[in-house]
């Protein structure tokens, strides 16, 4: 039990989390505690105890997920491989009723068109024991795995999920709720399309899942956590970073400029106190019998300084200044006086889309469209 | 160093909070089994109205412990986490030994030194409070992110020891090892030694049928066809990128309020005229009726 939490302590700092000496020895006594046969309970001890940041519960799912998942039997909890056999037998049960009320045939025998078909009608019905059952069998047909191929986990995905087609599944989910209720208030449209793409997201996951153990069956668990490896956001580089990357950037600089704020405001009410006042503390001291108990202070007058921004909004730095304009406007209370001006190759004020507007993102969007093509110098 | 458990099993921990009307998921129910056991607080993260607050008031209430809390801000200091001399009592006690002597009276100084730092002078704050209480406690530390680094400092022998130390005093050593929640919001990432002594827990938003539960349960009388319809509207909402996403205490709030209105159903205008309950920026209001009302390209 030790060797194996060492081999997975070993595999999380592989993963780049920092795990030390302490939440090590707080794993090996929190496991001690939690029935060994619940797997989710005892995920979850681990995660209590290893995982101190949000941002890491991803790479610590994905790393449980492959350590433990070929394990399962030597460790007698959640032997996966057991259970899984005979929840398989019992769902290819259902399944061939199902398939049978369908179209008559086994599971391997399945046309594509008919494999869509119960993928469209256990959608339809969230369904989950199917759903999975149909995601292990679009891995085996599309997936084209090969023993000993060295490709990464993502290319089976995307060749299995072309294939599946999803979107066109979506919209056939769509058109037939449409044909039921005989038309759907936009309000609806959009309730039914969440229920929908939460599902298929689900099968997503399922055929995500799917493949990552049957490469884990493949190559081995040690190999398959290195190729796994998902960069922790606090790596991902600036220029090369995708959409959902930016959204996930954009989300904790704003924190961030809020939490400058504040430090600055505090600063500036608490780092320098003004000077003793006199008069205020003797009056004071009456209520002490004369004793200056409690000296009282002026209230400081900071200066504030009148801030200009000029910023190069073309392409190239465009996600940097935006950042910088982020910045300023957070800490705007600081300033007496903010005046912005963006340039390509003419120069121009923004200040106006600033006044007023609570959203930032949204007065750079109306900086870009609107007063872009005067910056750019016409 | 090994109390008697609060807790036998996680199911027990799990029912105990739905009886107080705190539906919790395996994980938080495994985390709060685990402080028990391991003697560990919790560190508790998660988006602003998740119910994080909530767990360690329902952990409360569900142990019949006493809720200690201390709200943490910027600029906390030790006199108003731990403990402070109350140095008007004490100058009001030299002055009285003043009198005294022109009465006649022996000053001795070191009388008045061991006089003027005992517990008669002390004043309790939250943290002292909960280390040296009989009964068992629920200490409660919220919004830990809003103290500064250094401040932080302060709580470390707390957490890890339970045991705060005073100069003038000596050492206060926990009667009993008090349940510890700490909260944060995670407006900057706290320090690593603060994090070491702590179990962690993330809460997010919850899934759709947790939510639909808690909805349920929190508010009596509501139907179950309006609460899908209300957790359902709210999911559509935490989809699109808003400044500030509704939480399950304004899920809540909606559903009052609908079923204060007297609603059965909500169709657009309705979800509309009452969505500054659930958002609270007027652009993300704006964003949202935009989202509702028009229907996606299909």
């Amino acid at each position: 039990m030790i060797d194996l939490l060492a081999g997975f302590i070993q595999q999380l700092r592989a993963a780049g989390l920092p795990v030390s000496l302490t939440e090590n020895l707080d794993a090996m006594e929190a496991v001690r505690h939690i029935p060994l046969e619940d797997r989710e309970a005892f995920k979850y001890a681990l995660a209590a105890t290893l995982v101190k940041s949000n941002a890491h519960w991803k790479a610590f799912e994905t790393v449980f997920e492959v350590y433990f998942s070929l394990r399962g039997s030597d460790l007698s909890h959640g032997s996966e491989e057991g259970d899984g056999q005979g929840d398989m037998d019992e769902l290819l049960e259902r399944l061939s009723s199902e398939v049978a009320a369908v179209h008559g045939g086994a599971m391997e025998a399945l046309t594509p068109e008919q494999l869509a078909e119960m993928l469209y009608r256990a959608l339809q019905h969230a369904d989950e024991a199917i759903l999975r059952a149909l995601a292990r069998q679009a891995v085996t047909r599309f997936a084209g795995m090969e023993p000993g191929r060295p490709v990464g986990g993502t290319y089976y995905l995307y060749r299995t999920l072309r294939n599946l087609d999803l979107d066109a599944v979506l919209e056939r989910l769509m058109a037939g709720a449409r044909d039921q209720a005989d038309g759907l208030t936009p309000l609806e449209e959009r309730l039914v399309r969440d229920e929908y793409e939460a599902r298929i997201d689900g099968l997503r996951k399922e055929v995500e899942a799917e493949i990552r153990r049957r490469l884990v069956m493949d190559r081995g668990v040690e190999a398959m956590a290195k190729t796994l490896r998902k960069p922790l956001p606090e790596e991902i580089e600036f220029m090369h970073a995708s959409k959902d990357e930016l959204a996930a950037l954009r989300r904790t600089i704003y924190p961030l400029t809020r939490r400058l704020a504040v430090r600055l405001a505090r600063k500036r009410r608490h780092g320098r106190k003004g000077p003793l006042d006199f008069r205020n503390t003797m009056r004071h001291s009456l209520s002490y019998g004369g004793v200056p108990a409690e000296p009282k202070f002026r209230y400081p007058r900071p200066a504030k300084p009148e801030i200009i921004v000029i910023a190069d909004i073309s392409g190239s730095v465009a996600a940097f200044a935006r950042f910088t304009l982020q910045l300023v406007y957070a800490i705007s209370s600081q300033f007496s006086k903010v005046r912005s001006f963006v340039f390509i190759d003419g120069i121009d004020e923004v200040t106006p889309f600033f006044e007023g507007i609570e959203d930032i993102t949204e007065a750079i969007h109306r900086v870009n469209t609107e007063a872009g093509s005067a910056g750019a110098g016409r | 160093m090994a109390p008697t458990p609060r807790f036998g099993s996680v199911p027990e921990v799990r029912e105990g909070l739905r009886t107080v009307d705190y539906l919790a998921d395996e994980g938080i129910a495994g985390v709060v089994y685990l402080a028990d056991r391991l003697g560990k607080p919790v560190l508790i993260e998660g988006p602003a109205g998740t119910g994080k607050t909530e767990l360690g008031k329902s952990v409360a209430s569900m142990t019949g412990s006493r809720l200690i809390r201390l709200q943490c801000y910027e600029g906390l200091d030790e006199s108003k986490a731990l403990y402070e001399w109350n140095y008007k009592k004490q100058l009001l006690r030299i002055q009285a030994q003043r009198v005294a002597e022109e009465d006649g009276a022996a000053a001795n100084w070191h009388d008045i030194e061991e006089d003027i730092f005992s517990e008669e002078f002390l004043l309790t704050r939250p943290l002292l409070e909960a280390i040296r209480a009989d009964e068992p406690v629920v200490l409660l530390v919220d919004e830990v992110d809003r103290v500064e680094v250094e401040t932080e400092a302060l709580l470390l022998e707390v957490l890890s020891d339970y045991q705060v130390s005073i100069p003038e005093l000596g050492t206060v050593s926990a009667h009993q090892i008090p349940l510890v929640f700490l909260t944060s919001n995670n407006t900057r990432e706290l320090s690593e030694a603060l994090k070491r002594r702590c179990l962690y827990l993330h809460i997010d938003y919850p899934d759709l049928e947790r939510e639909k539960e808690i909805v349920l349960a929190r508010v009596p009388g509501i139907s179950e066809h309006l609460a899908d319809q209300i957790v359902r509207i709210v999911r559509s909402l935490r989809t699109l990128e808003l400044k500030k996403h509704p939480s399950i205490s304004e899920t809540l709030d909606w559903a009052r309020t609908l079923l204060l209105l007297g609603l059965e159903g909500i169709d657009a205008d309705q979800a509309k005229a009452t969505l500054h309950i659930l958002l609270k920026y007027q652009s993300d209001i704006a964003k949202a009726t935009k989202e509702l009302t028009v229907a996606e390209p299909a």
